[in-house]
Parts: structure tokens; sequence; C-alpha cells
């Protein structure tokens, strides 16, 4: 193995004119990380409209060692196929032992085709990250449906990638208060390419957050119609809550798949969960280990969310919820 | 037209006994009484192939699999549906979460017995769920790759595709070769086949490759440790719970 390799690179995915929160947690673990070990320097790359200006004041508290920097004009189109160009660029540029990118739609294209450029190992949906003697990562991550956590190393290449899912770690600038530290910035401009000609684009509403929301109203195949949904989205606001839902809802296309929860959606970690009609299946679990307090609603005592739940209401969720929405307003 | 469908046989890991999971053991020894599925994600895929294959008739479909296991009743399924050749690569080595070493086979596969068109895949399969196989196998093959394809519509020639993005439904019109990755399809079971179907494939068998699975550097599982959330479960009749529940909304 080539040992030549040190620090960490973060990759900084634009979004909303800004960089997107999931990887700013990332810069702060690598910040974290590297803390014991004065070889280590982090490095960051980003590609996309913002300008170095857009950006400094984001990255400001952060000690980042060198920024490479893409300038790619925005468009509408959300496929790309440039982004894995420009970060193989940026690793052959700084040799990092290890290599972030948020687990969005985005990094998961990203990691495996950098693996195969960079012929080394990638650990997807990490949820654990430890960085031991001689910059060696030790990556955790679930298996199995969410029921078994799995302690993974690439032994023999570098550099380590490893994706982590939004809202894992603490975003906040380990630097932060302090005076802005300079970093070094290497731009760079690039072509915006797609690689299939784009027809039609219909934008929906502006994406909302489960992620990073401290209350969620939760709900699965229990809802009986697409009208019913206004019915929890009330309840959801009337608590300050967001709503989200299982797969089953999703498959219908009754809400879009930025609510869903689970394996193959988000993983939500609010202070209350209320789930309305889930079963609990392991891939529904898999999102939501991180969620302080749950509390499900399900007609059937056996379903396998009451284990996994804080607090199990037995009843039909079309009858409590009203009531409870009553008392509520009452109070 | 020439389709690739990348399919696997998994686990059906909502059957597995709840104890099963707190043991520090490998978890693939102690799930192997669970019944065998066909991956929930590639269902769709492979129904999309048969999609396409019904509006342009003459296309070869052959579904392709990586697995240690004969899946022979699953392959009989297959061609009943219409799948024209199902094909098992059995690895030499244990591949369980080494994606990179699963997609190199599927790409290996592909490079020999290309040109394909299209190459179909699942989003994702347990026991990993790393979404990783599809990618890197389209980067082996230097193929563009599309993702979160709920829907592949094909006419005179033209092959257009829908994704679905957190914020967007888009459309695109995909020029062969390409690999494409599918999520939620529309059409999300594989169709079942009649009872005569299934007499006139019963004969047919899939084509078996033994193959050594590239020496690719996969992150390497150091060991595994329970991870199910359990909690009190603490039953509340519906009578207390509005109660209950406003305080808690009120303290939280
Ligand atoms: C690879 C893969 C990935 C997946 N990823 C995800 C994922 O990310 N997220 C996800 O959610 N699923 C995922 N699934 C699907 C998963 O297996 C389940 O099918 C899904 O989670 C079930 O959703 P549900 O609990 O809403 O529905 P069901 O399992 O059908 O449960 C509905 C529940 O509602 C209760 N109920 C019905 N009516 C009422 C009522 N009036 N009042 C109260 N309770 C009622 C029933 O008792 C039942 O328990 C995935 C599957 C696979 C194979």
């Amino acid at each position: 193995m080539d040992h030549n390799y040190s620090g960490i690179l973060v990759y900084l995915q634009q979004a909303g004119g800004g960089i997107f929160s999931g990887s700013m947690e990332l810069l702060a673990k690598a910040i974290e990380l590297t803390q014991e070990d004065p070889e280590a320097e982090v490095y960051a790359v980003t590609a996309g409209p913002l300008s170095e200006e857009g950006l400094a004041k984001q990255l400001a508290g952060y000690g980042i060692r060198r920024l490479f920097l893409y300038s790619i004009p925005a468009d509408g189109a959300s496929l790309h196929a440039l982004s894995a160009d420009l970060v193989y660029d940026a690793i052959c540029q700084c040799r990092p032992a290890v290599v972030l990118i948020s687990a969005t739609i985005e990094g998961r294209i990203l990691a495996p085709a950098l693996g195969i450029r960079c012929g080394t190992g990638v650990t997807a949906d990490c949820t654990g990250l430890r960085l031991e003697p001689g910059q060696r990562l030790i990556q955790t991550r679930p298996a199995f449906g969410g029921n078994v956590l799995a302690d993974i190393a690439t032994e023999h290449s570098r550099p380590q990638i490893a994706t982590v899912r939004p809202g894992i770690f603490d975003p906040a600038a380990p630097h932060s208060g302090s005076e802005a530290i300079p970093y070094e910035c290497t731009r760079l401009t690039a072509a915006n390419a797609a690689p299939f000609a784009l027809l039609s684009h219909h934008p929906r509403h502006p994406g909302i957050s489960i992620e990073s929301a401290d209350r969620i109203v939760a709900i699965g195949a229990g809802v009986r119609s697409r009208e019913d949904i206004q019915l929890f989205e009330d309840f959801a606001a009337q608590i300050g809550a967001v709503l989200a839902c299982s797969r089953k809802i999703t498959e219908k296309g009754w809400l879009t798949p930025d609510r869903q929860i689970g394996l193959s959606g988000r993983s939500v970690a609010p202070k209350l969960l209320i789930l309305c009609g889930i079963s609990g299946s392991v891939q529904f679990l898999a999102g939501i280990r991180r969620a302080s307090n749950i509390i499900a609603i399900n007609k059937d005592p056996d379903a396998p969310i009451r284990a996994a739940a804080d607090l199990f209401v037995e009843g039909d969720v079309y009858e409590f919820l009203p009531a409870l929405s009553r008392l509520l307003r009452e109070e | 037209m020439r389709i690739l469908v990348c399919f696997k046989i998994v686990r059906d890991l909502d059957n597995v006994i709840d104890s099963d999971w707190d043991s520090e053991r490998d978890p693939s020894f102690r799930i192997d009484y669970t019944r065998k599925i066909l991956n929930d994600a590639d269902q769709g895929v492979l129904e999309a192939a048969l999609l396409i294959s019904d509006r342009e008739p003459g296309t070869e479909i052959t579904a392709v699999t990586v697995t240690d296991d004969d899946g022979a009743s699953f392959f009989t399924g297959l061609f009943a549906a219409g799948i024209g050749n199902v094909v098992r690569i059995a690895p030499e080595e244990d591949l369980t979460l080494r994606p990179a070493a699963t997609a190199a086979l599927l790409a290996q596969y592909a490079a020999e017995t290309g040109p394909y068109d299209l190459i179909l895949f699942g989003a994702q399969a347990p026991p990993g769920d790393s979404r990783q196989v599809p990618y890197a196998a389209a980067e082996m093959l230097q193929l563009p790759a599309i993702d979160r394809v709920r829907e592949l519509m094909n006419s005179d020639g033209r092959i257009t595709a829908v994704r679905e993005t957190d914020t967007s439904l888009e459309e695109y019109e995909l020029l062969a070769p390409a690999a494409i990755i599918m999520e939620n399809p529309v059409h999300s079971y594989l169709r079942l086949p009649t009872l005569r179907e299934r007499m006139k494939a019963s004969g047919k068998t899939a084509e078996l490759i033994q193959r050594s699975a590239p020496a690719l550097p996969d992150a390497e599982i150091l060991g595994f440790r329970p991870a199910r959330i359990r909690r009190d479960g603490r039953m509340i009749s519906p009578e207390e719970a509005p109660d209950l529940l406003a305080d808690i909304l009120k303290e939280l």
C-alpha cells in the first residue's frame, strides 16, 4: 500500500446558494478527527456556481488547509456527470488518506465512481467514523436492514472513501467565534455536462428537510386515501411538526421521496416522533434509530413497531388523532 | 434492442426472529433459515425490461445475478414471465458486503457478452443496501448512468426515462448504451406468468458461470455489533393517551 497519503478531503456539495448542511457536518467531523494528528490536514473540494467570496463566510471558522473550487455554471437539471472527474482531480492533487462525502443523491453516485477510479474501497452510509494511528479510518455502518452495525476498514488501499448520511454529525464550526482562518484556494473552471438530454423538468414544492426536524408526524399504510393526508398535515402543523411517511406512501405518490423515512429514505433524529399506522418493518426502523421519543399509534397490538417505540397506543388513528387534536385546542 | 438486467436473490429480513439480531456473530450465518425472495427493488426493473420488449418485439432480455445459491425456482419464474436468458454467476469467494467485487463480475459479464443498449439495475439490495453496485459497474463499463428512474418508455427507437428527485420530476432522452438505476418504479412488481407459461418454462435452466472475483480492494469488515433499537413499548390505552400526549407535547 502507498503510505504517501495524508489528511482528509471533504466533498462540499452546493445547494440552495450555499454548502449543503450534510457537507458542513462532515467538514466539522474532519476537523475533529484530525485534531489528534498534527500531520493530518483538512482539504475541501466543491463544484458548482458559487464563487470564492460566496463560500468564504460559510467556511471561515473551519480551518481548511486548501479548497479546490471548480466553477460550473448552474442549470435546471440535476443530473451531472462531472463531479467524479473533478473530485478525482482534487484527490490526485492533495492525496488525502480519507475522502468524506455526504450520502445524498449526488454523493451516492460520486463515491462508488471515485472508488473505482482510485482503485480503493468505499463504505456507504456510515453512522460513525474514528481515526486511528496511521490515519486508519474505522467506519461504522448499518447492515442487514439496520439490525446490525458493521465496523469496516479499508486496509490495503488509499484513500479510504466513506459516505455519511446527513444529520449524523454536528455541523458546528469547531473554531467558530474565532478569527476567520485563511485557506489556500485553487480555482478551476469546468463546463457543465449532463450525459443525457433533458426533455422536461417539473419542479415541485421547495424541499423540506425531515432530517433536521425536531418534531415529526409520520404516516404509513394505515392512511386510507390521498385526501386523508390533509388530516395528518393539519395535525402536524398544529403541534409544530413536519409530516413524513413510510415507503408505502411514497410508492403511491401521495408524498414526495424527501419525506420518506427509512433505509431507502432519510434517517431522522427528532425529539418527538409520532408514527401513525406504520407497522415497523426493518427497513423503516433503519431510519428512526436516533429519534429521542417515539410514540406509535397502531390498531395491531402485535405490530413490530411496538418494540421500537417508547409509547404504544393501541387504537385507530382516525379516532385517536382528532381526539388528541381537540384536546390540544381546548387547552 | 438488447437489455441486460442485473438482479439479486436475497433473504427475507422481515422473517428473522428478533433475538437473532442480538449476537456478535456474523449475521449471514444466523439468518440462513429465512426464505429467499427476489429482491424487492429488482422486481420492477425486470418488469420495466419486459414492458420495453412488449412495445418493441424482438427485444432480447438477459437477466444476470451473482450468487452462490442455485435459485432454480426463481429462474423458472423469470423464464415464464418472458425473460429470454437467465445467467447465474457463481463466485468462488463470499461476496457479502463486497459491492466492488460484485460490480466487477457483472461488468465483466456485460463486457464479454455485450454490447447491450441498456443495463438495468435496482437501486439497492440487502444485506448491505449500499447502493454501490450499479454505479461501480457503470463506472467500470464507462457507461453514462441515470438513477432514480421511475419509468422507462420507448417508441420508434427512442427511449425516455422519468426520473424523480426530491424536488422535481425530470424526463430525459437516453442515448444507448446507458446504465439505468431504477427506484420506486411505477410498475413495481414482476408480472405473474400463467400456468401455461410456467409449464413451458419448466424445462429451461439458467446458464451457470463459475468465476473468481477480481481482487478489488473492497473495504473489509472487522466485526459486527447488534444495533436493534429496543424500547419500552409501553402500552397506553386510547382513553388515557390524549392527556398523556398533550403533556409530552408541552414538555418537549
Ligand atoms: C430494499 C428495501 C428498502 C426499503 N426501504 C424502505 C424505506 O426506506 N422506508 C420504508 O418505510 N419502507 C421501506 N421498505 C418497505 C418496507 O419493507 C415496508 O413495506 C414498509 O415500511 C411498510 O410500510 P408501512 O408500515 O406504512 O405499511 P404496513 O406494513 O402495511 O403497515 C401498516 C400498519 O398500519 C396499521 N393500521 C392500518 N390501519 C390503521 C388505522 N386505521 N389506525 C392505526 N393503525 C392502522 C396496521 O396495523 C399496520 O401495522 C423497503 C423495502 C425494501 C425491500
